[in-house]
């Protein structure tokens, strides 16, 4: 998935803009405050930059003059009426800026992204990782997990089953650790929300619990999940857990 | 003849006669079993009535006689042969005196007065009664040769006896008999004879067994007894001893009488009357005759009575010796059987253990962990008690021998310190040592059993100590120019022993105080084996107890010394040996080393061949000695184990034909004994035997490991310190097992198993840093409001459980696991008294981490300026992260962060905003952003 970064004060317009690129991009929304900016450039290497230049003055001309200095292979989209176009537009030339002149339809900011971006062909391929939700509600076993799956999976992560269930809708993983033992919602509920909507009850569910009485482990196991392991997890045994699961066969 | 002399020559005959005790056990058994009151009455009653129908016989020669074509059959004995037949010779007696009262009686009240000595005639009445009780006692009635021959004697008796009285004692009395020739007496016996005989075969083959019971020595052809072994109804029909001794007394008195007569004789003689006047024969056959009517059937009551007594003594007494006897025996047996379980029993624990070892090392999943470091631990009980139980059965055997050597007194004491340290931290124990450094250090003695004696003091001490400390001091004083006194002395704060347990507390298999002990696991064989090893050394052990407040065990021995050089600093010759021991336990490498292992169970070849898996050695096996003799011929190696207990030929004799085998390429490769059995001077035996070393099963792989580097080539050997080692324990970012150690209570091998790579191990001791804090405020605000909170504090606390144990913290995730619990069972007393032990335990872990490389973050990077725009857009990135559980953007947002000279109010803020990023806290972490 490409990433956009999207420069503007937060208003509507740029939150229209976000919500309408967020399902086909990642959008990352960033303040026109140069130095804000240019701390999230440390960290976020954006496939396109939007500056929507509502609100702009004359003292944001920096955020070109970085771009054209900084990133000059990373493309820019600017979005702006026609006076703010004619005021900013001497700071900037050059094949990196490109302009769309408000008001402004989404769809055509989408297909002006689209055609600076091109097709998403290699987004596919990219996808080929297969995606592993870990859940569980204690920050350093989610981030433990993660580690130990981050060189062979896409891990994303959720700290409780509500989350768990935002995350699965924004995107689909190919298997779910789940934690038993969770506050609120617990990894049984979790699960039966998951089974209970037929678009994703088919997705491979590991438990994950350091609970062993006789009792747990019998009512984990009459959930029916794909597998079952006892925490701490030990690396291999989790990998090839995982392996088993997501094994066609299986 | 004295009663004792009596009693003795019964036993004796007793014993002859029986053989052994189980007989006459059963027998009487038997005899107790039938002597119910019905039969007493019946067979008294039979035999009264028999002697009643004989008396009314006696009384009118009609009735005991009658005539057919003219000779005369006599009746009159068929009462007398069948009253002792059904009821014994026993209770014939009875029917006898029946008849003689009734005689004398009759003979008093007759009116001619005949001579009251002709009662002696009855004998013949003794005479028959005996022969027919003891033929039916005797089973004789079970065939029909011996009825014959009881006929036959029956009759001979009978006609002999009154041809005898006819014709010589009192021929006037028997004139009615016309004709009295023995031929006509034997005749006239026979029918009476004959009838009798039938009537007893007919009642005792096909009367019931119920009936058969109610009659005196009837009993014994019932169904239950004819059909028990021979031996058991022989055993009951034996009364031989009883006619030996009527016979006896007969005997005796006759003598007597004899001897009175001669008396008498001699002062008629002196008299000058002529004794020839006096027909002593004839006195004394009557004589005889009364004395027979009289002392048997006396005798026969007594005896039976004395038999019973006697026997009943008898077969106590023999009880008694058979079982001192086999007492003894299956006591020189235990100790055999000990012995020689000490190969059969330590055989399938090294195969457990061993197998265990390897579980443990080549496991992946935690559980199974778990279980094989149980199964390790109890292993390793089992084994000890084993050790014990062995060794004691040694000392009873006399087999423990004391074997001085050369020793270093220094590391004998760290093998003790090392030994027990361990064991009182676990219990929460202090452990201190006092040791005179002017001790010398070099001693000759018996180091093995002195470090056992003290082993098994400091390890009681330990076991019965609940908290306080133990103190082991070693001190001496100097009592020869090569000699000193060695004193030992372990104190304890434990629970003390009271004054009158004290005797009890060298018992062997009791232990004081059984039940307030119970727990304490053991044989209770240790004290014993102590002090019994004290003994042999010719010192004792002294206890000075107080009940409830603590003990002192001390003992002094006499050593040899070897140099007078002194140990000096008792910590500094342990830390210098520890750090040896350090050094060895480095593990090395050998790929190109081929060994050779020789053992029968294919399970040992399997454990040692597996122990040894990492070391990368070349392995050969073979299954016995013939086929190492062969193997031997074919191939070099650069070492061989040969275990000593196979099946022909055994270790040593396979060394021996190998040693002598010509074509034995292998002549100078070292071979090592392997042997489960670890008696004292094993060592000095097996190098005796031609071995060059070995090693005891089950096998220590320290021990293994540096006989391995020992005794293989040194450039086949590649030591671990210099080979791949490094990398692997993350050379790369400068961490080792040794650094990781500064962390108190982390378990690094297990750690290590959860997360190979050090890169995932340094993430997540680096994120356990960072929530430190954050978990153990979490869990106090909780505790806060318990206990509405009860199930929040449950889940939190399960969560640092689980984050405890993945890099190693068992002990804290143990308590965690223990507060869980109690949080599941609302139990709050437990939860408000561990709670705030495990927060301190907990939060000491941050400090422990600070001094690990590489966990804390790195301080000395340089720093860039603050810069409040940039940090904000990092920040305000790190919020929608987040969010977003974005983690691998959130990190890299934090680390960007941390690139900052951050001004202090804000770095404080910037660590919790870590801590939160580390502990996944979303929400956290924006309400932070926020604020900053």
């Amino acid at each position: 998935m490409k990433t956009i970064l999207l420069v503007g004060k937060l208003n509507d317009l740029t939150k229209e803009i976000k919500n309408y690129l967020s399902g086909d991009f990642d959008v990352q929304l960033s303040s026109d405050n140069t130095e804000v900016l240019s701390g999230m450039l440390k960290v976020i290497e954006p496939d396109l930059v939007i500056i929507c230049m509502v609100g702009m003055y004359d003292g944001h001309d920096a955020i070109f003059q970085k771009f054209q200095l900084d990133y000059p292979s990373v493309p820019v989209l600017t979005i702006g009426t026609k006076d703010e176009w004619e005021r900013f537009s001497r700071y900037y030339t050059g094949d990196q800026f490109t302009h769309v002149i408000r008001p402004v339809k989404q769809q055509e900011v989408y297909e002006k992204v689209r055609e600076i971006l091109g097709t998403d062909d290699d987004v596919e391929i990219s996808e080929q990782k297969k995606r592993i939700l870990v859940v569980d509600d204690h920050g350093p076993t989610l981030r433990n997990i993660k580690a130990m799956l981050d060189d062979v999976y896409d891990v994303s992560v959720a700290p409780s089953g509500a989350h768990a269930m935002t995350s699965i809708g924004k995107a689909r993983p190919d298997l779910i650790l789940l934690d038993y033992e969770m506050p609120v919602c617990d990894g049984k509920q979790t699960l039966e929300m998951i089974r209970a909507e037929e678009d994703i009850a088919d997705i491979p569910v590991i438990f994950l619990t350091s609970v062993n009485d006789r009792e747990h482990i019998e009512a984990v196991l009459a959930l029916h999940p794909s597998g079952y392991l006892l925490k701490p997890p030990v690396k291999e045994r989790l990998l090839a857990e995982i392996e088993r699961a997501l094994s066609p066969s299986s | 003849m004295s009663g004792h002399e009596i009693s003795d020559l019964l036993m004796r005959a007793m014993r002859n006669l029986s053989g052994n005790r189980s007989h006459i056990i059963r027998e009487t058994e038997a005899m107790n079993k039938h002597r119910s009151t019905s039969h007493y009455i019946i067979t008294i009653s039979f035999a009264i009535l028999c002697g009643l129908i004989i008396y009314l016989q006696r009384s009118d020669i009609i009735l005991s006689t009658f005539a057919v074509s003219g000779i005369v059959f006599s009746t009159s004995d068929f009462f007398m042969m069948i009253a002792a037949g059904m009821c014994g010779y026993l209770y014939g007696t009875i029917t006898f005196f029946v008849v003689l009262l009734t005689e004398i009686y009759r003979i008093l009240s007759a009116n001619d007065a005949p001579n009251i000595m002709m009662i002696f005639s009855l004998y013949i009445y003794v005479v028959i009664g005996m022969l027919t009780g003891f033929a039916v006692k005797k089973l004789w009635f079970r065939s029909w040769k011996r009825i014959v021959i009881l006929g036959v004697l029956l009759t001979a008796v009978l006609s002999i006896s009154w041809y005898f009285l006819a014709h010589y004692l009192v021929p006037i009395q028997f004139e009615t008999y016309n004709r009295s020739s023995l031929a006509e007496l034997t005749i006239g016996a026979l029918p009476e004879v004959i009838l009798t005989l039938l009537l007893l075969k007919l009642f005792l083959r096909f009367s019931p067994d119920h009936i058969k019971e109610l009659f005196g020595d009837c009993y014994i052809y019932t169904r239950e007894n004819l059909t028990a072994s021979d031996d058991i109804v022989h055993s009951l029909g034996d009364k031989r001893y009883s006619i030996l001794q009527a016979v006896e007394m007969t005997v005796l008195s006759i003598t007597s009488l004899l001897l009175a007569d001669m008396q008498v004789y001699s002062v008629l003689e002196s008299l000058e009357i002529d004794p020839g006047q006096v027909d002593f024969f004839i006195m004394n056959l009557e004589m005889f005759f009364m004395i027979l009517c009289l002392m048997v059937p006396v005798s026969i009551l007594i005896n039976d009575r004395m038999t019973k007594i006697t026997r009943e003594k008898l077969i106590k007494e023999q009880a008694l010796e058979v079982e001192l006897k086999s007492a003894e025996a299956e006591n020189k047996a235990k100790s055999a059987f000990l012995s020689s379980m000490s190969h059969e029993i330590r055989t399938p624990i090294n195969a457990v253990l061993g197998m265990d070892e390897m579980i443990l090392r080549e496991t992946g999943e935690d559980q199974t962990y778990e279980y094989a470091e149980s199964i390790r631990t109890a292993g390793n009980t089992l084994l000890s008690l084993v050790n014990d139980v062995l060794d004691y059965s040694k000392i009873e055997a006399g087999k423990m021998d004391i074997i001085p050597v050369e020793y270093e007194l220094s590391s004998t004491l760290n093998d003790l310190v090392n030994m027990i340290r361990v064991r009182a931290e676990n219990k929460g124990l202090s452990l201190s040592v006092n040791v005179s450094p002017t001790l010398p250090g070099h001693l000759y003695g018996d180091e093995i059993r002195i470090k056992q004696i003290v082993t098994n003091i400091l390890t009681n001490a330990v076991k019965y100590t609940e908290k306080g400390g133990v103190t082991l001091s070693v001190d001496f004083t100097k009592t020869a120019d090569d000699e000193i006194e060695l004193r030992i002395s372990v104190k304890d704060t434990g629970i003390g022993i009271r004054k009158e347990d004290i005797g009890k507390l060298f018992s062997e298999f009791e232990r004081i105080e059984e039940k307030r002990n119970r727990n304490i696991e053991g044989t209770g064989l240790g004290m014993s084996i102590t002090t019994r090893l004290l003994h042999m050394m010719g010192s004792e052990l002294h206890v000075d107890s107080v009940y409830g407040e603590g003990s002192d065990f001390y003992f002094s021995l006499k050593q040899k010394v070897v140099k007078w050089e002194p140990m000096g600093d008792y910590r500094e010759a342990l830390r210098r040996s520890i750090s040896l021991r350090k050094a060895y336990r480095e593990s090395f490498t050998a790929p190109d080393a081929l060994v050779l292992v020789v053992d029968d169970i294919p399970m040992n070849l399997k454990v040692f061949t597996g122990l040894l898996k990492k070391t990368k050695l070349q392995f050969d096996t073979a299954g016995s000695g013939l086929e190492c003799l062969e193997k031997v011929t074919k191939q070099r190696y650069d070492i061989i184990f040969l275990d000593h207990q196979m099946p022909e030929p055994d270790g040593i004799e396979t060394l021996h034909r190998m040693r002598a085998l010509p074509q034995n390429i292998n002549k100078n490769t070292p071979v090592i004994a392997l042997t489960a059995n670890a008696v004292s001077g094993a060592r000095e035996e097996y190098i005796a035997s031609g071995f060059d070393d070995y090693l005891t099963k089950p096998i220590d792989t320290v021990a293994l490991e540096r006989m391995l580097i020992h005794y293989l080539p040194d450039d086949k050997v590649v030591l671990s310190s210099d080979a791949d080692n490094g990398a692997s324990t993350g050379e790369a970012i400068g961490i080792t097992d040794e650094e990781l150690s500064r962390i108190d209570g982390m378990d690094i091998p297990f750690a290590r198993m959860h997360l190979p790579e050090t890169e995932l191990l340094m993430t997540a001791l680096s994120d356990f840093y960072q929530t430190v804090d954050i978990q153990a405020d979490k869990l106090d605000e909780l505790m806060n409001t318990l206990p509405e909170s009860m199930d929040g504090y449950r889940i939190q606390v399960h969560g640092m459980k689980s984050s405890a144990a993945i890099i190693g913290l068992t002990g804290l995730s143990g308590m965690a696991k223990i507060l869980e619990y109690a949080a599941r069972d609302k139990d709050m007393q437990k939860i408000s008294s561990l709670h705030p032990i495990f927060m301190i335990e907990w939060r000491k872990t941050k400090s422990d981490m600070r001094g690990v490389p590489g966990i804390a973050g790195d301080d000395d990077a340089p720093k860039l300026n603050y810069n409040a725009g940039e940090v904000r857009g990092l920040l305000s990135l790190l919020a929608s992260s987040m969010e977003e559980f974005d983690l691998d953007r959130s990190d890299k947002i934090i680390e960007k962060l941390k690139e900052y000279d951050h001004p202090t109010d804000v770095g404080e803020q910037m660590e919790k905003i870590y801590a939160a990023v580390a502990d996944v806290d979303a929400d956290k972490v924006k309400e932070l952003v926020e604020a900053i």
